[in-house]
């Protein structure tokens, strides 16, 4: 708990000194910069590729991620309904730079999100996967640096996130299946 | 049930998803040529698909954020809404892209089709189809003969005829088989070969031993099958021939429109008559007789490639080139591939 607030009141220090800093801080934090940009990278990448296979192999890839992102959903739910844990700006002062959100500040839901969306694209597309990864890190980063969650509640989210796309992509083999059948009706419209 | 908060806000987030969307797939089409999807020809200028994407996302951050900002820091739509409004926006974005470069095709296609102006030859009956006969000026001697098959239902008319005026000048005669729905009928399409040179063959300016034919698309399986029978043709072109038929998907869209896309994939009589002439399984019967495959780099319409099973003939009687920046639908356009084909006849014949 001392070594979570000790690097929360670091990195919420950083808040309220520059009004620029606060303003790429509070774009980068709210619900539709980056988490429209973390949809936005696999729905290109479901018209990637340079061949039929390589295609395939992204829009499995989303495919997965969506279904991760379900799974890392119903983790953060079951854990909701389990513990709830106080936002930090409930105790103590800090420099918000975003509303009052009232749910539980453990897990981050857009942490989680973000990293298993990372993490299952990264499993069939390395260089996207890095790319989603850095995008779900600047979020993690900016809901610290804003005052509404604790860093322990980021790593949280994160490690449920890429646990939900670990699960999905190692454990639930047998959704291949359903991933074959879409693919194949999307490839009959000419749509994959 | 759902609760977007704000309708101003929603609708806002449908407009900035859909410009991101729209921007992701300018991106892609840039990448992988999709032409089905690109609003503007990234053909010569691939910078203006990133251009374009680029002020899309930046322009589109910018209204959103600037139109919506008081709001965006207040508790708005949950994950699930903002799901389904960015589904909504990807499906207008996908929609807009579709149409869009279904009109730049469109508009593309009736500029090339105005190539077919400049078809002046002989009109010739061929049983029960029919072609058009280009003749070099100087007659001194007999001469080879080129036999030039459409695709069917495929590519521009005009550039067969093109193609005609290339052999021409290296003075060789040629006959553009005129693309009528005889050639789609099977097995009635398998005497249009033979009747075309047993005309040729019959003309006192052609010499009767240098007989060649040049297809394109399916009229490449065209040549390629009657010319495994027809021991009289002493060389075969097959430009972008299908040999086999190709999965459908996102491939089709490189250089068709959406609805062009659907409507090749579904011809039923494509599909059949790419079965029915088999063109896999006889072109190894053509050998030794020389025969030129010619493919574009960016073909995704056919299988681009010459079945391992030809090459098994001991001797090297293919000649497999591929014109790189050229896809299916253009290659017949193009100066290199009527330089290609004339120079390897010329050679040939």
């Amino acid at each position: 708990m001392t070594i979570d607030w000790t690097l929360l009141s670091l990195l919420n220090g950083l808040a309220g000194r520059s009004a620029a800093f606060d303003l790429v801080v509070r774009l980068l934090v709210n619900d539709y910069a980056i988490t429209t940009a973390l949809v936005v990278v696999p729905f290109g990448l479901w018209f990637s590729g340079a061949s039929t296979q390589q295609r395939e192999r992204n829009q499995r890839a989303v495919l997965s991620a969506a279904t991760s992102m379900f799974i890392a959903n119903l983790f953060v739910k079951a854990l909701n309904l389990l513990y709830y844990r106080p936002r930090p700006f409930a105790g103590h002062d800090l420099n918000l730079l975003f509303y009052h959100p009232s749910d539980s500040s453990f897990p981050s839901n857009p942490a989680s999100v973000g990293f298993c969306i990372a993490t299952a694209v990264w499993f069939f597309n390395r260089t996207a996967g890095w790319i989603l990864y850095v995008l779900a890190g600047l979020l993690g980063l900016a809901r610290l640096i804003s005052g509404v969650h604790y860093p322990s509640d980021v790593l949280g989210g994160a490690l449920i996130g890429m646990l939900s796309a670990c699960l999905m992509v190692k454990k639930l083999g047998f959704l291949e299946r359903l991933w074959t059948f879409i693919i194949r009706r999307m490839r009959s419209l000419l749509l994959a | 049930m759902l609760y977007f908060v704000y309708k101003e806000l929603a609708l806002g987030y449908l407009f900035f998803a859909s410009l991101c969307a729209l921007a992701a797939l300018q991106i892609a089409s840039v990448r992988n040529r999709l032409a089905g999807v690109a609003v503007l020809d990234y053909s010569q200028r691939p910078w203006l698909g990133y251009v374009l994407s680029c002020g899309l996302i930046v322009g589109g951050a910018a209204w959103f954020f600037v139109t919506q900002w008081e709001r965006i820091f207040t508790p708005g739509p949950a994950g699930s809404e903002l799901a389904l409004l960015f589904g909504a926006g990807a499906a207008i974005a996908l929609g807009i892209s579709l149409v869009l470069a279904a009109l730049r095709l469109h508009l593309k296609h009736k500029s090339g089709a105005a190539s077919e102006s400049h078809i002046q030859g002989q009109p010739v009956g061929l049983g029960r189809a029919s072609g058009q006969l280009y003749m070099p000026a100087e007659r001194t001697e007999p001469m080879a003969a080129v036999c030039l098959v459409p695709g069917l239902g495929t590519g521009n008319w005009g550039s067969m005829h093109t193609l005609a005026h290339h052999l021409v000048a290296q003075r060789m005669v040629a006959l553009v088989i005129n693309p009528g729905a005889e050639l789609y009928s099977y097995p009635e399409t398998l005497a249009t070969l033979p009747a075309a040179t047993a005309y040729l063959s019959k003309r006192p300016e052609v010499d009767p031993n240098r007989l060649a034919a040049v297809g394109f698309d399916l009229g490449g399986d065209l040549v390629i099958r009657a010319a495994s029978a027809h021991k009289q043709l002493a060389a075969v072109a097959a430009l972008a021939p299908i040999v086999r038929e190709v999965s459908p998907g996102l491939g089709l869209l490189s250089e068709m429109s959406y609805l062009e896309a659907l409507r090749w994939w579904r011809d039923e009589r494509r599909a059949r008559l790419v079965a029915q002439l088999s063109a896999h399984d006889y072109g190894g019967k053509i050998a030794p007789r020389p025969l030129l495959l010619l493919y574009g780099a960016n073909d995704r319409l056919s299988a681009s490639m010459s079945p391992p099973e030809w090459d098994d003939q001991g001797y090297d009687w293919i000649t497999h080139k591929v014109i790189e920046g050229l896809g299916h639908l253009d290659l017949l356009d193009h100066p290199t591939t009527l330089n290609t084909i004339v120079q390897w006849l010329k050679e040939r014949l």
